[in-house]
């Protein structure tokens, strides 16, 4: 069979409309429409407000170690924090950025797949370099919050215990890395943490990797 | 124009292009449940992107086709076999075909196992090559080149030919 006779075929069917003519109606008398609007709206108001937080960390981190710029330990952590929070900013603001390419969906299809593709792969490696040193931060928040709440350098009293937990943490990294790819590839009950395992195991840049791949092969070929 | 006249002027739209949302939807699902869905989501999406249809820049067809097709290639990449395109089954014959179909038409066996095989993208062109879209329109829709859409058909119905007379040939 050709392909103008596949044409011939296909022209001829008629499609099973019955339910499907029924859950067009059903969205607006439901008003799930509006809803699904006003859903588009929270989502940005959200990332907005995402960016407002991380501006707010970043604020304090720098009055934070401009303030003891001559402890050297409390300059060195409120300058790492410092670079995290403009980390943060540079994810969210990217984010945002690329969300407004794509939320409406009325690109042209290869140019709205690359576009989503890309932003995949930003999220997973953003979450990724933002979620990874929480191994470290969960320590250095707090002692920052304390040191300027309190006036107590826990750094100064305990270094020994924080350098062990900073140990810790490096092999926690290793770790998390090392039992994600051991548990890439099996099924896993909870979609939050497939997605976490997948992400950290590397399936998921490899997944969106081939997709861009397939993607730049179409419009090549 | 009021917000009413406005959810009017969509319904109405869309209503004329069901045909469209239900195609792709049917092309695109693994099952009964998928097309519902895929149905919804596509009327959920075109409806959030309404406001910013502009008619003097593409027909409704057209800006109906991107947003279709863009949710259901979205929506199957989500699937955690994402990588493996779905084999069409029974149920797209049902969805597709007329009444329901005890013995399918051979023909029509022929075309599902053929779009079968072809990867999202290309499943799309061939979506609206049957449904008689021109080059220039399919070009709009894909975002590549109509020289491009003319070669990619070209070298479908070349491959089409070939396993046409390899069955012949395995056959005979």
């Amino acid at each position: 069979m050709e392909l103008d006779e596949m044409k011939q075929v296909w022209a001829s069917m008629n499609l099973r409309q019955d339910g499907m003519e029924a859950l067009l109606r059903q969205d607006f008398r439901d008003r799930r429409m509006d809803k699904a609007r006003s859903a588009m709206r929270w989502g940005l108001l959200w990332q907005a407000v995402e960016i407002a937080c991380w501006l707010a960390f970043v604020v304090f981190v720098a009055s934070f170690w401009v303030a003891h710029r001559h402890v050297t330990h409390l300059l060195v952590i409120g300058l790492l924090l410092h670079v995290y929070g403009i980390a943060g900013i540079w994810s969210s603001v990217t984010q945002l950025f690329l969300l407004s390419r794509i939320y409406l969906f009325d690109a042209p299809v290869l140019v709205l797949q690359r576009r989503l593709t890309q932003l995949r792969r930003f999220r997973m490696v953003g979450t990724l370099a933002l979620g990874l040193p929480w191994w470290f931060l969960w320590l250095l928040v707090p002692l920052v919050f304390l040191t300027w709440s309190s006036g107590v350098d826990m750094f100064a009293g305990a270094s020994g215990w924080i350098w062990a937990s900073m140990a810790v943490g490096a092999a926690g990294i290793g770790f998390s890395l090392w039992l994600a790819r051991r548990l890439a590839g099996r099924p896993i009950k909870s979609p939050w943490l497939q997605r976490m395992v997948d992400d950290m195991s590397g399936c998921t840049l490899a997944r969106v990797s081939r997709q861009l791949n397939e993607i730049a092969r179409f419009e090549r070929e | 124009m009021t917000a009413r006249q406005h959810q009017q002027r969509f319904e109405t739209l869309l209503h004329e292009h069901r045909r469209i949302v239900f195609k792709v939807a049917g092309l695109y699902s693994r099952s009964a449940a998928d097309r519902e869905d895929l149905v919804q989501e596509i009327c959920v999406q075109s409806w959030r992107s309404f406001g910013r249809y502009d008619e003097g820049q593409a027909k409704f067809s057209t800006w109906l086709y991107r947003i279709a097709l863009n949710v259901a290639i979205s929506q199957a990449r989500r699937w955690p076999d994402a990588d493996r395109c779905e084999p069409l089954d029974t149920h797209h014959l049902e969805t597709i075909g007329g009444e329901a179909i005890a013995e399918p038409d051979e023909r029509l066996a022929a075309l599902h196992a053929f779009i079968g095989q072809l990867d999202r993208l290309n499943r799309a062109l061939i979506l609206l090559y049957l449904e008689d879209r021109s080059y220039v329109e399919m070009a709009e829709i894909l975002g590549i080149s109509e020289t491009n859409v003319a070669t990619k058909i070209s070298r479908i119905k070349q491959k089409l030919r070939g396993q046409m007379t390899a069955a012949k040939t395995t056959g005979a």
